[in-house]
């Protein structure tokens, strides 16, 4: 090991950072932002992200070691300077985007469930070869400054939300105790027009769906229909916020967030990272449905 | 060409070939939005 590299790894280890450092600002606002969807979400996204150990990493005198390796102009010397300089790379990548199996674990010790690609196409929303384009990071913080429908709403377990792909417009109705709406889930098309909530209840029961689901029993690979309709919903809703995104996979499929007569249940939009770039929905189901928080993870680049 | 000059022709290869993926790593780390300016500044100085 050459004292060049000595120098970086001792530097490496004795800095400390913390989260309101100028480096991470960026971060701070984010999840700051989050904190309102995932209460706790900083403390979990801190853990994996490790603020810390990239501020170290990225100090001027780790720069100026290796220059000193790159200038030392050995074989050896140039080795561990691409080592290093990819390290950092990592770190940062680490730290800019998780890991979508970080995230995965992030929302399912959320008690949520991730949904990513792979689950996609297990449910047959996507074709196995498809392409979810990333999300550019002007798209990620123009949701971030943009009034998204979704954004920190808290949507009434009556309400469906959706957006309409054809028209480009979103919707809010409330279905309400014997109310009657003219946006329906999808599955029901025409024939759910004008019908009470109660009514719409009645037909997607009808159609397969179990309108009732105890959170335990949820399980999107396997027999749940409602968490798909949900999911389905989400996943519309977010891909169809970004216009740059083909929907057509998607089109026609409404959903609900919730199905409890409660008024108060949670929809609330977490925008992530996944290093994948894809677009995946996290949907955090505390202890029944009673609140329903979703997420997307979309490609942060 | 002796054993020497071989391995020599060899090392230099290497070397040409390291720096060469590092000035890449080196180019795609700096254009990280997250890394700091006074980081840049060193290898700026260089060039």
């Amino acid at each position: 090991m050459t004292q060049a590299t000595q120098k970086l790894d001792a530097k490496a280890a004795s800095i400390a950072g913390d989260l309101s450092d100028k480096l991470l600002a960026p971060f701070s606002a984010a999840l700051a932002t989050f904190e309102g969807a995932f209460p706790g979400i900083t403390e979990r996204l801190t853990a994996v992200i490790d603020p810390a150990k990239l501020k170290a990493a990225l100090e001027t005198e780790v720069a100026q070691s290796i220059k000193a390796l790159m200038e030392e102009g050995t074989e050896d010397s140039l080795t561990a300077a691409v080592g290093k300089v990819k390290e950092l790379r990592g770190l940062l990548a680490q730290g800019a985007g998780l890991a979508q199996e970080d995230t995965r674990a992030l929302i399912t010790k959320a008690g949520g469930i991730f949904i990513g690609k792979e689950e996609l196409v297990k449910l047959g929303k996507l074709a196995p070869d498809a392409v979810i384009p990333e999300i550019p990071a002007k798209y990620s913080q123009a949701f971030l400054e943009s009034k998204h429908p979704l954004r920190d709403k808290t949507i009434a377990s009556h309400i469906i939300l959706g957006f309409d792909p054809e028209s480009n417009q979103w919707h809010t109705v409330d279905r309400g105790e014997g109310g009657k709406s003219d946006i329906v889930p999808g599955s029901l098309g025409k024939e759910g027009r004008g019908l009470s909530g109660d009514k719409q209840d009645e037909l997607l029961k009808k159609d397969g769906a179990q309108i009732k689901v105890e959170g335990a029993e949820i399980s999107p690979l396997k027999d749940s229909s409602p968490i798909e309709r949900i999911l389905d919903n989400a996943v519309a809703l977010h891909l169809a916020a970004y216009k740059s995104i083909d929907t057509a996979p998607l089109r026609g499929i409404w959903g609900r967030a919730g199905d409890t007569q409660r008024g108060a249940s949670g929809c609330r939009v977490l925008l992530g990272n996944s290093d994948e770039g894809g677009v995946s929905v996290g949907g955090n189901c505390p202890s029944d449905l009673d609140d329903f928080s979703v997420g997307l993870l979309a490609g942060w680049n | 060409m002796s054993d020497e000059s071989a391995k020599k022709e060899t090392e230099s290869e290497k070397i040409i070939e390291l720096r060469a993926t590092l000035e890449k790593e080196l180019i795609a780390l700096l254009e990280h939005p997250l890394v700091p300016d006074d980081f840049k500044k060193v290898f700026e100085d260089k060039q």
